[in-house]
């Protein structure tokens, strides 16, 4: 029981990380509860401060990935 | 530390003054740098503190030759410059960065921003280079004639941006005050030098004279651009293979290790047959990624590049395209994204948008696992004439093949243009011999960017891919493979009607899938469906000999085609969306490269069958 909780939720985190890849819109509200509940218990401020972002819609990184944001001003693509 | 607000600074200068190694060098980043124009194409930013403890945001942009922008990405540098830029004010120093070897054409557009009238610096970069060329430039004199602070710099060496530090911390210039209206530039800048260079030793025919000579001819350049490309191809599967073999090794003995700590049950299947099997098999190939980009990176270092560019400009053109597209395509090859983004540099709309439509036809090393699995499963490892091994001939061949196609459909694409494209007007760099540091940390960054790759993309879709290999576990009774039943057999056998046209199997229908999201991708899902399929329990590491006891030559070659013009990544579908602004150039080129996909693949299967009988 416990392998199939744990091998469970690895695929729902390897598919929570594709769907924010491919619809971050999709994410949105989840990562807005997240940074509600952590703001609510005043846990792990790095984490909420990254939830914080992402629950905006311009929050996701539009990178390709390969590299850390081609878009962001400091970041440079391959 | 000073609480004053930083310092905006933008350095500005022709294409190849080295603008983008003073910028890594001052803030510590990590920017892409060759010895050829058109590298920097987008604005970027990076912070540093001055030894005075002034806080500096220093911006590099893109090279120009004039504030006459033709191309989007000069435009970027016109716009900054004058303090258009949307959402940007103008910055407070302009750092007109100056190639010291090449100051005939970089002082004249120094002297068209000194006409700005905003406060400037003149960085005088490649000082040690001009020394070798027997020149010296007296900087006071040029100082005191343009009125703004001159210093000099190296801006490839550390430490060699020390004079540009204290230029930063010194009170900011006054602004120059511009030259008269309708002053001839060109003559200022003989002038200048006239009056503050000098020659110290008699000129004689320098080495790259004598070298240019034989590289720009048309005849031995040809032929020497031939033998480099093909000593690359032969180098990627001679020199990788021992280094293949020891990550070989590992990854089955990780697989052996892991297979024996943990119980039998789901959680060894997906660690066992998910992750080490998929992201595992690809990681063996990273010796072969970085023998490929040790070549291409010592080419870009050496200042060979833009003379390939020379030597295929008519070439090009009987394309419709000119050498402007050189760069763009060569960068494809390592990844589209940055080659796309890259065809800024062109100034025709119409050549811009035929570009970034081939330049997925140019092979990136995403599909460099695909061509060495395949070509290592049923090319032998022999060699042709005691000298050429036939693996890299092969793989010679699939990067020609792409190269030819992208010809033939940017002929296509351009057949009713009439092309007004600016003749090419090439700036040929001073040959350089690549230093062993910055080709290690370049060697190093794509080594990082590779497995930041495995430990994201591939093992994540690698364990979705598991999870849909292996549930819904068979009804009971069920008398076929367990994989039939699960949600990756049906998917497979859902697309198998049309792919079995071009000799795919079901699991290779599968594997298409995740490809879209990274190529090599298709690899790590073969050897997971193969695992969790198969009945040995070291299958996973032992993809290549399965796969060619298991599939025709004709459908290796098939997947081959496939590969050489496969729809793109989901990546490059969104740089292209972006940089075209609509969706329509997306359809398009996804529509024709799958089109071609499936001819090629329909004709090279049908034709290696009726070959082998």
């Amino acid at each position: 029981m416990t392998q199939i909780l744990l091998v469970g939720l690895v695929v729902l985190l390897c598919a929570g990380y594709w769907l924010q890849r491919l619809a971050p819109s999709a994410m949105i509200p989840l990562w807005r509860a997240l940074a509600g509940l952590l703001a609510a218990t005043q846990a792990l401020p790095g984490l909420r401060t990254k939830a914080e972002r992402l629950a905006t819609p311009s929050g996701a990184n539009p990178g390709c990935g390969g590299c850390k944001g081609c878009d962001d001003k400091s970041g440079g693509c391959h | 530390m000073t609480d004053l607000p930083p310092l905006r600074v933008a350095l500005v200068g022709n294409p190849n003054c080295g603008k983008t190694a003073i910028f890594n060098q001052l803030t510590g980043s990590r920017q892409k740098v060759a010895n050829y124009a058109g590298v920097t194409v987008e604005r970027k930013a990076g912070r540093l503190v001055t030894p005075a403890g002034r806080r500096v945001q220093v911006l590099d942009l893109p090279g120009t030759y004039s504030l006459a922008a033709t191309s989007p990405d000069e435009a970027v540098t016109r716009d900054v410059c004058r303090g258009v830029y949307k959402g940007e004010p103008a910055p407070d120093l302009l750092v007109s960065v100056v190639a010291a070897t090449n100051l005939r054409l970089h002082l004249r557009f120094m002297l068209e921003l000194r006409q700005l009238g905003r406060p400037m610096i003149v960085v005088l970069n490649m000082i040690d280079a001009i020394r070798k060329q027997g020149l010296t430039i007296d900087i006071p004199r040029l100082q005191a004639e343009l009125g703004v602070p001159v210093v000099s710099a190296v801006g490839i060496k550390r430490g060699g941006c020390q004079n540009i530090l204290a230029a930063l911390d010194a009170p900011a210039p006054t602004p120059p005050t511009p030259l008269p209206e309708g002053t001839d530039l060109h003559a200022e800048v003989r002038r200048l030098l006239a009056l503050c260079v000098a020659r110290t030793t008699e000129r004689t025919q320098l080495f790259e004279d004598k070298l240019d000579r034989w590289v720009l001819h048309p005849v031995w350049g040809m032929l020497i651009l031939f033998v480099l490309l093909f000593i690359m191809f032969q180098a990627v599967f001679s020199w990788a293979q021992p280094f293949m073999d020891m990550l070989d090794n590992g990854m089955k003995s990780l697989g052996d290790h892991v297979g024996a700590l943990l119980p039998d049950g789901v959680l060894r299947s997906l660690v066992v047959d998910g992750i080490i099997a998929g992201a595992g098999t690809v990681i063996v190939f990273l010796p072969q990624i970085l023998i490929l980009f040790l070549w291409i990176l010592a080419l870009e270092e050496s200042g060979y590049l833009p003379r390939a560019a020379f030597m295929l400009d008519k070439l090009m053109a009987s394309a419709g395209l000119s050498g402007r597209s050189f760069i763009p395509l060569l960068s494809s090859f390592a990844c589209a994204v940055p080659g796309i983004m890259s065809t800024r540099t062109i100034q025709n709309p119409r050549d811009r948008m035929v570009t970034i439509m081939i330049a997925p036809l140019m092979t990136c090393s995403a599909r460099l696992p695909v061509y060495a699995l395949l070509i290592g499963a049923f090319i032998p490892a022999r060699h042709i004439a005691g000298l050429f091994n036939l693996q890299g001939l092969v793989l010679f061949g699939l990067y020609a093949a792409g190269i030819l196609s992208a010809l033939v459909v940017a002929r296509v694409l351009k057949r009713r243009a009439t092309t007004d494209e600016h003749p090419l007007l090439l700036e040929l760099p001073n040959y350089r011999l690549p230093g062993l540091q910055s080709l290690s940390i370049e060697l190093w960054q794509r080594a990082r960017i590779f497995l930041s790759r495995v430990g994201t993309i591939i093992v994540t879709l690698s364990v979705l891919m598991w999870a849909l290999s292996s549930f819904p576990a068979p009804p009971a009774g069920a008398t076929g493979p367990a994989i039939d039943y699960s949600l990756a057999g049906r998917i497979g056998h859902l697309m198998l009607p049309f792919f079995q046209f071009i000799g795919f199997n079901w699991q290779i229908c599968v594997a298409l899938i995740p490809g879209l999201a990274a190529r090599e991708v298709a690899v790590s899902a073969l050897a997971t469906v193969y695992s969790v399929g198969a009945s040995e329990a070291d299958a996973a590491s032992q993809l290549a000999p399965l796969l060619s006891a298991q599939w025709s030559l004709a459908t290796a070659f098939s997947l081959l085609a496939w590969y050489v013009y496969a729809p793109q990544c989901f990546s490059t579908l969104a740089v292209i969306r972006r940089e075209t602004g609509s969706w329509r150039l997306v359809w398009i080129s996804t529509a024709y490269l799958f089109g071609m996909a499936y001819a090629a693949s329909f004709l090279a299967y049908h034709i290696t069958r009726l070959i082998s009988g």
